[in-house]
Order: structure tokens, then C-alpha cells, then sequence
């Protein structure tokens, strides 16, 4: 199901665009981790819904939490069902994904049933007084969408697996502002809202890659480069610096290069990428 | 043998320099590639070059062409069947006679290009499954592996028509919706063996089916259906659709194209503003006719078009000719005089039913319907 926020449903459905609930909510963010091996994605599942009601149909098992791992590239496709609402897990092998993950959740009836809440937008019931804030679903509905989250598995974006950064939002930095985490397994990115923005904006777009590249990761491989060279026990650390000193031995680059260099053999010299952008203003 | 894939810079020197290649692409080889060290190899996985050399012929080996595809590159995972530099290794190297067997490299240079960069490259997503010569055989064993069907059976009504193929492959809903895509490749499979009217019938049946279904998927979860659940869904559309046919007798169409009379087209101009006026009687019966330029109305300069396209591709399935009857009809109608018309008067579904052989000549289509114009 293609989320749109122009299309109305022909029943209540919470979601953010629309008040079909007024004051409801359904969020989800999903969260992964790579396995050691960087064979598994490790999905975290925390479902938050707001409406009594709902959740107390899913309790009674009438209706669940349920998330579709879709990738178009090589048509993976895998749907998760639950009756609870946090700590599910999901694991994906990366072998079967290209490019994006599309992650896409939802409360979905089971049973046919009748929610009452007082928190239907009366838009959608009779006009009539005495009439009570109750609607009917049919199996199969959906009665909550959440937003669409999209996890990019490019392999070669600078011809070392994307899969050592994650990109996060951190809501409480300022735009345009972003921070990079070299402590754990990943190098871990945390940007605010409007890098996120910019991020899944330019990934989406196919020449938009090489300005990615060799913007914040270029910079980010840069810091961690620079890291890795002040504090060469990561190696037996985290896993990013394993790889990057495989990598830099594979391109001969060496500690007495100047950080920019390393970087740049690391991605393979990635401002070329950018002749692209050029043909695009032909 | 272990896989290999060109380098990227390998690779875009040889995509940048087709026009300097052709020689080589038509009376050479690239056999400098397999010498060179110009790829990278992947040591987890090898390929059967036996069954790779066993890949030969023209779209009726099609079938036992993917199968011995998809089992000489055993394990080969789909994350990894996405890098367009192992199809394109393959395509130059152990399959790049078969490649040109199977599309012959046209005379005219300009269509060689198209033709190399569709056959031999990777341009779009889509072309994975649909135009490299070797990635589409290992993609398209690839998706029938993912149901529960016996694959040749499936390789079968799949390869049998590219619109209906495409129609599933190409809808994201469709294609990824497991058990939904299972039970359409069950009513493809009941339609070969039956009327083929669910494959042969791209307006009067299989289109309209799949806009419903993709209606359908506006509102319902399709992803979550089991495969009976499925197979009810299909059974429900058939039979309002069933419904509206029955109201509906004006669709004129048997298997592989709607046949348009003249009298249905002069009906139509009078309901628009199409200039039809002058035509003269279609010369598609008349294959070897000279007619001198002055005397053709734009119907007939279209026709001859066809003609001289279907002799450059006489491989091109009828249901995704560029000027195919209805095509012809929409064109006359529409009258695109550039591309910017032709994107704007042509809708989505009629644009991408064009074979990508054949989408090349849009353009000179719309040359043509403007020198008329001006004329």
C-alpha cells in the first residue's frame, strides 16, 4: 500500500496527515543494527499508539501491529505481524536488499469489529445526536498507518559498504547542524531534522549520491580516518576501523598521508563523482 | 570459475566509448577484458562456464536460456545480482555472442548505440529484468523462484508476452505482494492454457484487470493477503469487471492488437479534430507499394513508418510496437509534434508500453506528425 497523504479513506484510519482520529497517534521508528559479520539487519520494532480502544482490540487479538520490509530492487518482501507493542525483532539478511528498505507499518484488522471512541472525528459519523461515536471495520482494513521509513542498502555508494555509517536524526540539534559518533560497531551520524531531509532528498535523486558522498561522509570518513590514526587500538574495537584498515592496505594508503588523501583513496577519489551534476545543468 | 565484475572505471570507459567500439562490437571482441585484469574478482562464487557456453539462439531458447543462467551463477544473491558490472562482464565477455545473437546490432549506427547500451548495459532499474541479455534470464528465474510454482511453467506465460509481464513485473504492488503476485502468475498460467485472453487482450483484458487490481491496493493492505485470500480478491475483480463488459460492448478486440477500422477512425475525427480527412485506404496491406511522399496523408506516412520499423525489428512483440494499430490511432488523435506533447497527450501506461527498442522512435514519429502539420 502506497502511503498518500491526499487519499481518504472510506473509514477512519489514524495517521499523521489526517485528524480521521482527532488527538490519535501512531508512531513507530524503526531502528537497525549490522550483526558482527555485517550479514544481518537487526530491526527494533517499538509500536506507540495512542487510542485506548484500538489497543485493546489488539489485545483481544482482533487486530495487530504489522510491518511490511519491502525492497523494489530485488523484491524482497516480508510482513511482520504482532500483538505487541515494543522490543520486536526483525532480521533481514543484507544479501537479499539493494538499495531501499521500505518499512511501512500498520494496525491491521483481523476480525471484523467496532471501535467506539469519542475521539472519531464526527465528520464521519451521522449527524445525528443521539448517534453513538462508533464505526465498523472490516478484516483486512487498516485502522493506523504510520509514516514510511526508507534504510538505504547501496553497497558501493563510496565503493566500501555504506552499511559501516547510519544516518539518525537527533532531534535536538539544530538545523543544519550534525555530529558523528565513532564509539560504536558504525560510524553513526546524527544530523538534525532538515539533514535528514536533505539526506533521503539527495538519495532519492540518482545523481544527488555523489553529492552525499562527498559532503557528509567525506567528512565523516575524514574525522574517523583522523581517529583511527590518534587511536589505533580501535581496530580491536569497533568494526568500522577493521574495515577501514583493510581498506586503506588494499589502496596503499599510508599514516604518513595527509588525512585528506587517506579519505580520499578510502572513496576512491569521489570528487570526480561530481562531473554528473555538471551534465545535469546541460 | 569466480565471478568477476569490471572495475567501475573499466566500466564507464567502455559505456562512454560504444560509438568508438562498434567495429568491435560488430567484427571484433572484447576479449582484452578476460587478459587485462580489468575486473575484480569475487572469490565466494563461481560461475559453471559450461553452462554459460550452452546460453545460444534467439527468444525461443529463452526459457532453457534462464535456467542454465540462473544455475550456472548457483548462490548468487540478489543484493549482488544488482551490480550492473557483472552483466555488463558477462555480456562482453562469455555471453557477448550470445548477446548478439539474440539482438542482432542494427546497420544504422545510431540504433546500434540504443540497441548496445539497452543489451549490453544496465541504463535503468528496470532493465535488470528486462533488457541486459544476461541479467534478465537470471532475474527473471529469479522472481519465478519466489512462489510456488514449477519455474519453467511460469519462465513459459512470463517470457510469452512482455506487456502482460510487464504489467505484473512493473507495478511494485503486484510484483513484491507475494502471494497476490502468485495468484496472478496462476491466472496467467490458466489463461495460456486456456483462451490467452488474460495475455493477448493488453486493452480489453489484461490492463483493465491490473488497473483494478492496483485499485484494489489503494485501500486494501495486499501485502498481508494469504494466497487464498489472494485468489478471492482476483476472483472478485474478474467478476465486476465481467460486469462492466457486459455494459460495455465497444471494446473491439481479439488477441494481439485492437483492430481500428478506417470507418472507426473517421467516426472518431468527427467527435475530434483530427485531420484524417484525405487518407487514403491504408497501405498496410501493401507491404512493397511505392507511394510518392506528396500523395501520403499522415496515416499512410505513419504506416510506412511501421513497415520500415517492423523490418528493422521483427522481433518486437505486436502488443508493444511504438506504432502498433493502437498506437497509430492514438497517434493520429494526439498528433505530438515533440516529445514534450508526446509525454503530455500519451498517458503513463501507453508510454511505458512501448518496447524500449522501439521507444527510440518517438521522436522521429513526432518529426514526421510536425513536417505534416506544417506542410
Amino acid at each position: 500500500m502506497r502511503a498518500n497523504t491526499q487519499k481518504s479513506f472510506p473509514y477512519p484510519v489514524i495517521r499523521d496527515s489526517h485528524d480521521d482520529y482527532i488527538d490519535e497517534t501512531f508512531e513507530i521508528k524503526p531502528s537497525f543494527e549490522l550483526s558482527e559479520d555485517s550479514k544481518n539487519a537487526k530491526f527494533l520494532l517499538n509500536y506507540s499508539l495512542s487510542s485506548t480502544a484500538i489497543r485493546r482490540q489488539i489485545a483481544n487479538g482482533n487486530a495487530c501491529y504489522l510491518t511490511v520490509f519491502s525492497c523494489r530492487d530485488t523484491f524482497y518482501h516480508k510482513v511482520f505481524e504482532t500483538y505487541k507493542a515494543s522490543d520486536n525483532i526483525v532480521e533481514i539478511n543484507v544479501d537479499e536488499i539493494y538499495g531501499k528498505l521500505q518499512v511501512e507499518s500498520f494496525v491491521y484488522i483481523q476480525n471484523d469489529l467496532s471501535i467506539e471512541s469519542k475521539n472519531i472525528n464526527p465528520e464521519y459519523l451521522p449527524k445525528d445526536i443521539f448517534t453513538d461515536s462508533k464505526f465498523n471495520y472490516l478484516a483486512g482494513s487498516i485502522i493506523a498507518q504510520s509514516k514510511v521509513f526508507k534504510f538505504n542498502f547501496v553497497p558501493d555508494i563510496f565503493n566500501f559498504s555504506s552499511s559501516l555509517f547510519r544516518l539518525e536524526l537527533d532531534p535536538e540539534l539544530p538545523n543544519g547542524e550534525w555530529v558523528i559518533d565513532i564509539n560504536q560497531d558504525r560510524i553513526i551520524i546524527r544530523a538534525a531534522s532538515n539533514i535528514i531531509d536533505i539526506e533521503r532528498d539527495l538519495t532519492n535523486h540518482e545523481k544527488g549520491k555523489s553529492v552525499l558522498v562527498n559532503s557528509i561522509y567525506f567528512s565523516a570518513v575524514m574525522h574517523a580516518a583522523s581517529e583511527l590514526r590518534e587511536t589505533p587500538r580501535l581496530v580491536d574495537e569497533v568494526h568500522w576501523a577493521k574495515v577501514f584498515e583493510q581498506r586503506m592496505a588494499i589502496k596503499k594508503a599510508s599514516d604518513s598521508d595527509p588525512i585528506y588523501k587517506v579519505a580520499s583513496k578510502l572513496m576512491d577519489w569521489p570528487l570526480s563523482d561530481l562531473e554528473s551534476l555538471t551534465g545535469a545543468e546541460e | 570459475m569466480s565471478i568477476k565484475l569490471l572495475k567501475k572505471e573499466v566500466f564507464n570507459k567502455l559505456f562512454d566509448n560504444i560509438e568508438s567500439n562498434l567495429d568491435k562490437y560488430r567484427n571484433g571482441d572484447f576479449n582484452d577484458l578476460v587478459s587485462n585484469k580489468s575486473y575484480y574478482k569475487f572469490s565466494e562464487l563461481n560461475v559453471d562456464i559450461n553452462l554459460l557456453s550452452n546460453i545460444v539462439g534467439g527468444q525461443e531458447n529463452d526459457i532453457d536460456n534462464c535456467l542454465l543462467m540462473f544455475n550456472a551463477i548457483d548462490g548468487l544473491s540478489p543484493s549482488l545480482a544488482r551490480d550492473k558490472r557483472l552483466w555488463s562482464y558477462l555480456t562482453h565477455t562469455h555471453l557477448f555472442n550470445y548477446t548478439k545473437e539474440r539482438w542482432p546490432i542494427p546497420e544504422d549506427d545510431t540504433e546500434a548505440i540504443a540497441s548496445i547500451k539497452n543489451h549490453f548495459f544496465i541504463l535503468g532499474p528496470r532493465d535488470f529484468e528486462r533488457n541486459n541479455a544476461a541479467s534478465r534470464l537470471w532475474w527473471s528465474t529469479f522472481i519465478c523462484k519466489r512462489v510456488n510454482i514449477d519455474t519453467k511453467k511460469i519462465l513459459k506465460v512470463l517470457l510469452y508476452r512482455p506487456d502482460a509481464r510487464n504489467q505484473l513485473i512493473d507495478r511494485t504492488t503486484t510484483a513484491l505482494s507475494t502471494h497476490l503476485f502468485e495468484a496472478i502468475l496462476e491466472k496467467m498460467i490458466d489463461s495460456y492454457e486456456g483462451d490467452q485472453k488474460f495475455l493477448t487482450g493488453r486493452h480489453s483484458h489484461n490492463r483493465p484487470f491490473m488497473r483494478e487490481v492496483n485499485t484494489l491496493g489503494g485501500f486494501n493492505l495486499l501485502n498481508a493477503l494469504t494466497l487464498e485470500q489472494s485468489r478471492e480478491k482476483l476472483k472478485e475483480i474478474e467478476i465486476t469487471l465481467s460486469n462492466s463488459n457486459q455494459n460495455d460492448t465497444n471494446t473491439i478486440e481479439e488477441n494481439e492488437e485492437i483492430h481500428i477500422s478506417d470507418e472507426e477512425i473517421k467516426a472518431y475525427k468527427e467527435d475530434s479534430d483530427t485531420i484524417i480527412e484525405d487518407i487514403s485506404p491504408s497501405s498496410q496491406d501493401h507491404e512493397n507499394e511505392i507511394v510518392s511522399n506528396e500523395n501520403l496523408g499522415l496515416r499512410d506516412k505513419l504506416v510506412k513508418f511501421a513497415q520500415e520499423l517492423s523490418k528493422k525489428h521483427p522481433n518486437t512483440d505486436p502488443n508493444e510496437k511504438v506504432l502498433s494499430r493502437y498506437m497509430l490511432f492514438l497517434f493520429l488523435d494526439l498528433k505530438p509534434r515533440n516529445m514534450g506533447d508526446f509525454v503530455e497527450k500519451f498517458s503513463e501506461d501507453d508510454r511505458l508500453g512501448i518496447s524500449p527498442d522501439e521507444s527510440t522512435y518517438v521522436r522521429e514519429i513526432c518529426k514526421i506528425i510536425d513536417d505534416h502539420l506544417d506542410d
